[in-house]
């Protein structure tokens, strides 16, 4: 019985031991949606957990990829670096890493697509209600994302559950630049 | 009309925003639970027939 990990929360043990070495690669990073409001005690499931990060090279990018198969971690689409970096991460769209001989959880890693992704990672912030050390993008932008391109009912249950926590703390002007945004940059078409 | 599972959320969201820290402990249980779970069921599934070309569909997978 393993009376280690059940004592500890396991996404917050697969997160830590992840963004672990995207640290140790000097690669700059943002925890984006679900998990945010999951680390603020909203009880639903998730399998994946979605993290922005910089646009880095292939250089930079097989470096970690060497290193983080290395450790604990494999990639559910392949194992050449060269094209996971142009099939996946060059075109916008996300890596799947999970435990060795594990299925879920996933960490979803994409590259920052756009301005909105930028203006999100130079605001990062680490969250003290978390109790985490994990940078994550602010709340008003999660907020924004889940009300305003998202829209789901688990993602409306997530931002009415960050509205009640943080209720005294929110910049409502905040927000809706962000909402502003989100309707230039990914709702244009 | 409110619905009721958003006045759940609600509900639950006003009780973290007064004991976080409880409320993070006892979703451990449950996040642990739900992740042991779906490994299980998915280990299962890879060994029968078909299995892992299944978990890639469910997977989006290519």
């Amino acid at each position: 019985m393993n009376r280690f990990v059940s004592d500890k929360n396991i996404l917050n043990e697969f997160i830590k031991d992840f963004v672990k070495v995207i640290e140790k690669n000097k690669i700059n990073y943002i925890i984006v949606s679900g998990f945010v409001a999951i680390s603020h005690g909203r009880s639903r499931g998730t399998e994946d957990i979605d993290l922005i990060i910089e646009r880095i090279s292939f250089e930079q990018f097989n470096k970690f990829h060497k290193n983080i198969t290395k450790t604990d971690f494999e990639c559910l689409q392949g194992k050449n670096p060269d094209r996971l970096f142009t099939d996946y991460l060059k075109e916008n769209l996300s890596l799947r890493y999970v435990r060795k001989n594990s299925f879920i959880p996933e960490m979803e890693m994409k590259m920052s697509k756009d301005a909105l992704d930028e203006k999100q990672l130079n605001e990062k912030t680490k969250l003290k209600l978390t109790g985490l050390p994990f940078y994550f993008s602010t709340i008003e932008t999660n907020i924004a994302f889940k009300e305003e391109l998202f829209k789901s009912p688990k993602d409306i249950e997530d931002s009415r559950h960050l509205r009640i926590i943080y209720a005294e703390e929110l910049n409502e002007s905040k927000i809706n630049e962000i909402k502003r945004l989100i309707r230039k940059y990914r709702l244009k078409d | 009309m409110k619905n009721e599972r958003l006045e759940h959320v609600e509900k639950w969201a006003f009780h973290c925003k007064n004991n976080i820290k409880e409320c993070q402990k006892e979703l451990t249980p449950f996040i642990n639970a739900q992740i042991e779970n779906a490994n299980k069921f998915y280990k299962k599934l890879a060994k029968t027939k078909n299995g892992k070309e299944k978990i890639k569909k469910i997977k989006r997978i290519k």
